[in-house]
């Protein structure tokens, strides 16, 4: 009788020292960063690849960004930003062949590359004027309405 | 009460429950020390690496040239004979010949004699091999081509070009008169991942490949960049695209250890860069003569 209430006190401490094992998760440090996810379209079509990027303030540090697939993107938090007012660069290579001339190289002889040509406006990438105020309430639902 | 000689049943499920958690506990430890030694065997390499440039460069008095065009020829022939593959090297044919009749990279006997074969040297026992087109083999270490792109266009997107001790234009030389920045404040070679399959990254025998780019951070979440779309296949932890005019050819510095990428710098000592390192820092450090103020707290 003895014998098997210690071995039952004994299964209790074990099952419990493992739940308290696996109870501590696995969860990396995020710092408060937030994941960040959402839908891009161009001309009301969800843009079918492209990358978007996520730029802070001027001097601050933490830009991120992502790829889109289908007109979504995902961030997980890891790769997240913080709180705060950020300027959205979007990116997607033609995928019809259209090609025209990369920056040009420093140095006399500097050859232009042809490259695929940029389909999204200047100014929702290069020159970005599209900002976004990224919280907690609207991190993984961001939309973002792009027209040609 | 007082029997002996056998085991209950209960008994066997504690010890059996016990030997669990303790297999349990044991095996992540004994795997992150395996993950350890080869992240050591691999900044070892880029220790090698890094030793091998400062022999070129007293014999030479500049860096050895990134690539010859596309098919050339790149860093790691001219490197060979300073890493103890000078026999291997003497035997790699129309190095630097870019007038479209010589012998590429991927052309008799070069393949069967240089390119064809896998540098232990070279390759980051971390990652996974791979041998993208025939026999030709990829490897793990880039050289620095600064903050740009690999043609190190003079401003992409607002980033401006700082200089970068290596080119791969075969026009260029570059030697540590060039490193302004300091030698201990500028990347000189960084890790990155072989792609699996047809994917062409880190393939280093290929000019495009033969470098990194510091555009994109570390492990960077954002594509690398490749001319075809055919030599780019994405897979978790390596997203790539397409070249465009807006993100020309680029390669970030990409490995498989947890948190981070190992890099030699231009001094020769090598470090562990966090993915998490800034972005604006990655690229001042990148650069050879852009002038900022870097402060590494490692």
């Amino acid at each position: 009788m003895l014998d098997c209430l210690t071995s039952r006190g004994l299964v209790g401490g074990m099952a419990l020292a493992l739940a308290a094992i696996l109870s501590t998760g696995c969860g990396g440090d995020t710092s408060g960063r937030l994941p960040l996810a959402g839908q891009v379209t161009l001309d009301g079509q969800p843009l079918d690849r492209g990358t978007i990027e996520f730029h802070p303030e001027a001097g601050a540090a933490g830009m991120t960004g992502g790829v889109i697939t289908d007109g979504r993107f995902e961030i997980p938090a890891e790769q997240g930003v913080m709180p705060g007012t950020y300027t959205v660069r979007v990116y997607s290579a033609a995928t019809d062949g259209t090609t025209e001339a990369a920056p040009a190289a420093p140095g006399p002889e500097a050859a232009q590359e042809q490259l695929a040509a940029e389909r999204i406006p200047s100014r929702y990438n290069v020159d970005s004027e599209l900002e976004t105020t990224i919280s907690d309430a609207n991190s993984e639902q961001l939309e973002f309405a792009l027209e040609s | 009460m007082r029997r002996r000689g056998a085991f209950t049943l209960v008994e066997l499920l504690v010890v059996i429950a016990i030997i669990g958690v303790l297999v349990g506990l044991l095996l992540p430890a004994v795997q992150a020390a395996r993950e350890a030694a080869r992240r050591m065997s691999c900044s070892n390499n880029l220790k090698q690496i890094g030793l091998a440039m400062h022999n070129y460069h007293d014999t030479h008095n500049v860096f050895p040239t990134g690539a010859a065009g596309c098919c050339y020829g790149t860093w790691p022939v001219l490197l060979m004979p300073y890493f103890e593959q000078g026999n291997v090297a003497d035997l790699y044919v129309s190095w630097g010949d870019t007038s479209s009749t010589g012998v590429r990279y991927s052309g008799s006997p070069n393949v069967e004699n240089v390119t064809g074969r896998r540098y232990d040297m070279l390759t980051c026992p971390s990652d996974q091999e791979n041998s993208p087109i025939g026999e030709i083999t990829s490897h793990n270490y880039a050289v620095n081509y600064g903050n740009t792109s690999k043609t190190q266009v003079s401003n992409l997107n607002g980033v401006i070009f700082g200089g970068a001790p290596f080119s791969a234009d075969p026009s260029k030389e570059f030697g540590f008169h060039s490193v302004t920045d300091g030698t201990s404040n500028t990347l000189m070679v960084a890790e990155v991942r072989q792609g699996q399959g047809s994917d062409l990254r880190g393939f280093l025998w290929w000019g495009d490949a033969s470098g990194f780019e510091s555009y994109l951070g570390p492990n960077s979440p954002l594509p690398d960049r490749i001319y075809s779309s055919g030599y780019c296949k994405p897979v978790k932890g390596m997203p790539c695209d397409v070249s465009s005019s807006t993100n020309p050819t680029m390669f970030a510095s990409r490995s498989q250890h947890p948190g981070g990428v190992n890099v030699a710098l231009c001094d020769g000592s090598v470090r562990l860069f966090g993915e998490t390192i800034d972005l604006e820092t990655w690229r001042g450090l990148s650069t050879s003569r852009g002038g900022e103020v870097l402060e590494l707290n490692q």
